[in-house]
């Protein structure tokens, strides 16, 4: 199982895609909270990523913090919940780290399978 | 089985106990501990809510809550910083970039003329070092006010009083040996660089109190429905 958490040796991999799987999530979802984050992962991946709590928090408030995503509190059941949406410009910037990470994959591609590239 | 109002309620206990003293921050960790436990329910309902929340909170690590405030704060107070970078930008554009340059040459013409250098100097000063007191002492009222009213403290209105980490910067007393060590007889250049350095330390003093902290006020109270504005 692969974990994107600080704490793991394979974790630099994987660390940087953080931002990109959560901006990716929310442009087919409209809306999200933390936790359907780390569920959704879960199930797309076969339990193969884990998010961990301590590595998704502080990856949404960095980006809401740069303008990428807004934030609504809505009642649910009987407490609040925080959702995030892409703003404009983090539908851009979808575009521009999925396109980043095509091209990453690629060359990645190239140099470990040369046969496959 | 979802979690009754006092398993809620338990849990914003539960996260104050762990060092989590912002409603604001509380809140989403609360509904994040709720959902891990009301899933572990689904899978085992013997399982008892203490057990489930223990096993949640491991999930955050050996630092518990610790590094999600952290780095809410950081990115709080850089996003503090960027909106006072943008409105300051602002003041380098025309048609508001004619009122900089009229304040830095007015400001370096008195240095200028006046002889005594004092007369420019001190009331600038004064205003610089009582602004961000005041404006401090009103936060902090408000916030206690708040806090009395409602029993909830919010991270935003603890980043708004200490100007996203600008508050330090605001201390004209580090300044002050050279300030207040200025002559008239110094070459232009020197007299032309401390009168914008003083006009844009007012700029971006102005733009923190009464431009970036009430809007970022604004955009929490728009965001948090339980947040009141006094």
């Amino acid at each position: 199982m692969m974990y994107i958490c600080v704490t793991m040796s394979n974790s630099k991999l994987y660390k940087g895609s953080l931002n990109v799987i959560i901006l990716k999530l929310l442009k087919e979802h409209d809306k999200m909270y933390g936790y359907e984050i780390t569920q959704k992962v879960k199930a797309l991946t076969k339990g193969e990523l884990n998010i961990t709590e301590g590595a998704l928090y502080p990856a949404l408030h960095k980006m809401e913090a740069e303008g990428l995503l807004d934030v609504e509190v809505k009642k649910v059941d009987n407490r609040l919940r925080k959702y995030y949406k892409l703003t404009e410009t983090g539908t851009k910037e979808t575009v521009n780290k999925l396109e980043e990470l095509a091209e990453y994959i690629k060359t990645m591609q190239a140099l470990v399978n040369p046969k496959l590239a | 089985m979802k979690l009754t109002k006092s398993q809620i309620k338990y849990l914003y206990t539960f996260t104050q106990k762990h060092y989590v003293d912002w409603y604001d921050v509380q809140t989403e960790l609360v509904d994040h501990l709720a959902n891990g436990i009301e899933a572990q329910w689904e899978e085992n309902s013997d399982l008892s809510f203490n057990e489930a929340l223990d096993v949640e909170f491991k999930k955050f690590g050996i630092m518990g809550f610790g590094d999600v405030i952290e780095e809410k704060t950081k990115a709080l107070n850089k996003r503090y910083r960027k909106l006072v970078w943008k409105y300051f930008l602002d003041y380098f554009k025309l048609p508001k970039i004619m009122f900089t340059l009229f304040l830095v040459y007015i400001y370096y013409l008195s240095l200028k003329t006046i002889e005594n250098t004092l007369i420019v100097v001190v009331p600038i000063c004064l205003v610089f070092l009582v602004v961000p007191i005041w404006f401090m002492i009103q936060k902090q009222k408000q916030i206690k006010k708040l806090k009395r009213e409602t029993g909830k403290k919010w991270l935003f209105d603890n980043i708004g009083m200490q100007l996203g980490g600008l508050i330090h910067f605001f201390n004209i007393g580090i300044y002050a040996s050279v300030i207040f060590d200025l002559d008239r007889t110094l070459p232009n250049l020197i007299l032309f660089f401390i009168s914008a350095f003083l006009v844009l330390f007012g700029l971006t003093l102005y733009i923190s109190i009464f431009i970036v902290s009430p809007k970022l006020r604004m955009t929490m109270a728009k965001q948090h429905p339980e947040y009141k504005l006094a």
